[in-house]
């Protein structure tokens, strides 16, 4: 079907997302606003002077921003429970063609990119095999190419990719299909190594399905989005909601249930908000590849410090600028089979937040100057800010009160806050019952979506997915006190990265862990920060008044487990334990589907226990592989090369720094001199033991 | 000479066989031992290197078809609006 020829069938529903989603922003708003004004009624009432002066002032307005961003939330997944129940969003794109047109549309030529850099080799192409094998199970697969797009930088990284590609596509069979592309130079991140493939090959394809490095996605999901891309052909970019698997530790198992829980109800309400002008995820999405490249280059910002340079998180952006140029972008939570993967640790969920906290913040930048974007996407952008900006306000928010506090309590009472506008004086007032109907109230928008969810799963009959009800009551509540232990951990961590971010400099505060498990002295130090300003916070708050003491602890003592928290929740045997027991069970644990098989214990594609580099010189398929993708054209001085091939050859690769391996990786000759020379060594220099070692695996092949 | 280095000749000699993904069969065996005896003819010094440099007249490797790494590239552009 032609883009020209393909008239929109569903134009009157193309036409009536517009107006529905006005109401619905309408009506989000109101509840928004007047939910917010009540709270912060209470929050006035409850304040000792009422709001009387700056410092009450500031906690008032921090408290409105915070209790805007959870009611936005709180409603949010109303509003998805609410259409879950009446069986699915109607102005959902996924419900415009029934599934005889479906079946009946034609599909068009679609790349699958896979953008990687510095990724487990092996578990990374998993992925892609069980994608793959799955859009052969399908009968779609001869519409489909495959790219590997590396911006790996490690010798050892991409010359197991490049090995790994040769051995899938000979298991696969999809010689000529499956390509590899490692880019010398990774400009511009991800969006670059995108931008670098449409460059070359975007002209050949349609669409491209973009994966993260852990996605997987089923065969006819993919082709269920091609056809209704196909059918739509003002959509520009389609995304789908994925869900988390192959979670082992008890950290990824938590998320993994969160996400399988609450996830439908919040992405339900949020497509139901956004419509045809949601956000880009960066993955698990289909891209039409005309206007993608016609529109959304990501020009270098050029403010000052952070707001200057390259675009780090680019997939709003692009989506933005997809709707900038009149085409829609949708995201379809019924969209099944797509699926991504937890960080395994709170340390790795940290390290992959402070990326995203720093590329959200830069979106201040587009918010504000960036021309002709389209209302609905300007809000994609704040949504993204205050997710790590709330954390910041929350922690003023903390100081304003502690610093109320402390002034009660030292300070003498101050009858005329504002002797300028009244002469009657003001008696501070106490109301601890308001206080606590505050905090109860603040606890109903968090917490009660999370009940409602689980509702949803239980009158929906998917309760024995999860492992029966009191399984699911029981994960649900394990869940919510383990989330209530973290949020004090990630705000106080956003807040670093948010300033981190703002002000353009890396603040380091211990060692990070990038092992599956965290450890107890990298958790210790790493937390130790926020454990001394809890204790002392705490310690403040008792020595004030005990009543503060107790109002402290639901912050202060997570913080002070915080490395305890970090470390047993890092522990895959309590993840197993858990699992074990039926709790925090997720369908795709109980019904295991092959997509999900084949990425749980990835197979090895070059299994060998030589290093690449080690591989790439001494086993003669793989070394003439790398000679024959090797460059031809010496960039480096062929008499550097040979000193540096000849204090390999003689001491093995350690010697070598990462700049002078991947020359010799890249190099054609240095690569035929090293395997010719380290198979005449001797059996007791470097390259005779690979050589011993390698014999041993050779034979039992 | 001793046995030793004969011993760790022919075994580089099949390991680099197997590695090159030849099937070695008992008369491969043996034309590899036929190979190792006659350098040894020439002396014992650098057996290992004068026995590797001999493999490729004695056992022709398989030249397995390389896949493309990429298709041809088709230049295409990425725009850029006149603002960000």
């Amino acid at each position: 079907m032609s883009e020209a020829g393909s008239a929109d069938s569903s134009t009157d529903l193309a036409g009536r997302w517009k107006l529905v989603a006005v109401v619905r922003r309408t009506v989000l708003t109101l509840l928004v606003l007047g939910q917010t004004l009540a709270g912060v009624y209470g929050m006035l009432s409850v304040l000792p002077y009422h709001g009387g002066d700056l410092l009450e002032k500031s906690i008032v307005l921090l408290f409105a921003l915070l209790f805007a961003w959870i009611s936005v939330g709180f409603w949010t997944a109303m509003l998805g429970f609410y259409l879950r129940r009446r069986g699915g969003d109607p102005q959902s794109l996924t419900r415009r063609h029934d599934a005889a047109t479906l079946a009946a549309t034609p599909l068009a030529r679609t790349a699958l990119v896979l953008p990687i850099y510095n990724e487990p080799v092996d578990r990374t192409l998993a992925g892609l095999r069980a994608t793959v094998e799955s859009l052969r199970d399908s009968g779609q697969l001869d519409h489909f190419d495959f790219y590997i797009l590396s911006d790996s930088r490690d010798a050892d990284v991409w010359l197991a990719e490049r090995a790994g590609w040769y051995a899938l596509c000979r298991e696969l069979g999809l010689e000529g299909r499956l390509f590899y592309r490692h880019r010398p130079v990774n400009l511009n991140f991800k969006s670059g190594n995108v931008a670098d493939f449409l460059r070359r090959w975007g002209a050949d394809y349609r669409y491209m399905v973009v994966l993260d490095a852990d996605s997987v996605m089923g065969g006819d999901t993919l082709v269920r989005m091609v056809r209704h891309m196909e059918l739509a052909p003002k959509v520009g970019i389609l995304q789908s909601s994925p869900s988390l698997i192959n979670a082992h530790s008890a950290f990824a198992r938590f998320q993994q249930f969160a996400n399988r829980i609450y996830g439908p109800l919040f992405s339900t309400g949020l497509a139901a908000l956004q419509l045809g002008e949601a956000a880009y995820w960066g993955h698990n999405a289909i891209i039409r590849t005309a206007p993608f490249m016609a529109h959304c280059g990501l020009r270098h910002l050029s403010g000052f410090g952070l707001f200057k340079g390259a675009i780090m998180s680019h997939d709003f952006v692009e989506a933005a600028y997809m709707g900038r140029a009149g085409y829609q972008v949708w995201m379809e939570p019924e969209l099944h089979e797509s699926y991504e993967e937890s960080p395994p640790t709170l340390v790795d969920e940290l390290t992959r937040d402070r990326r995203w906290a720093k590329g959200n913040m830069q979106h201040t930048w587009l918010l504000l100057f960036g021309r002709r974007i389209r209302f609905a996407h300007r809000m994609a952008f704040i949504n993204g800010i205050l997710s790590y900006l709330a954390s910041p306000v929350w922690f003023v928010f903390l100081v304003l009160t502690s610093i109320e506090a402390t002034r009660l309590t030292l300070w003498p009472i101050d009858y005329f806050p504002n002797p300028q506008n009244s002469m009657f004086p003001v008696w501070p007032e106490w109301h601890p019952h308001w206080a606590v109907a505050m905090i109860l109230s603040t606890f109903f928008l968090l917490f009660f979506p999370k009940f409602l969810a689980v509702a949803d799963v239980i009158m929906s009959g998917r309760r024995r997915r999860f492992g029966g009800f009191w399984k699911l009551l029981l994960s649900m509540l394990l869940e919510l006190f383990v989330s209530m232990l973290l949020a004090p951990i990630r705000m106080l961590a956003h807040s670093r990265y948010v300033m981190e971010a703002l002000f353009n400099v890396s603040l380091h505060w211990g060692g990070q862990n990038r092992t599956d498990e965290t450890g107890w002295a990298q958790a210790l130090i790493s937390q130790a920060p926020g454990t001394l300003l809890a204790g002392g916070w705490a310690a403040l708050a008792l020595w004030l008044d005990p009543m503060f003491f107790y109002w402290s602890l639901p912050v202060a003592l997570p913080l002070i487990l915080a490395a305890p928290t970090s470390v047993l929740l890092s522990r895959v045997a309590i993840g197993e334990w858990l699992r074990e027991r039926g709790l925090l069970l997720t369908p795709e644990e109980q019904r295991v589907s092959s997509l999900v098989v084949a990425v749980a214990e990835p197979a090895a594609l070059n299994p060998t226990p030589l290093t690449a580099f080690e591989t790439a010189v001494v086993d003669p398929r793989i070394n003439r592989l790398h000679r024959a993708q090797a460059r031809r054209r010496r960039s480096i001085d062929p008499d550097s090369l040979s000193q540096w091939a000849q204090r390999c050859l003689e001491r093995g690769p350690d010697v070598l720094n990462r700049f002078q391996l991947n020359a010799l990786a890249r190099d054609a000759d240095s690569l035929a001199w090293l395997h010719r020379h380290a198979w005449r060594a001797r059996p007791e220099d470097y390259w005779g033991r690979c050589i011993a070692q390698l014999g041993v695996v050779a034979r039992g092949a | 000479m001793p046995d030793q280095a004969v011993e760790e000749t022919l075994a580089r000699v099949l390991t680099y066989l197997r590695l090159a993904g030849i099937t070695v069969t008992p008369e491969m065996a043996r034309r590899a031992l036929r190979m190792v005896d006659s350098a040894l003819e020439d002396g014992d010094q650098h057996l290992l290197s004068r026995v590797m440099d001999r493999l490729p007249d004695n056992f022709p490797l398989p030249e397995e078809t390389l896949p493309p790494l990429a298709p041809p590239v088709h230049h295409a552009s990425v725009h850029y609006e006149d603002s960000i």
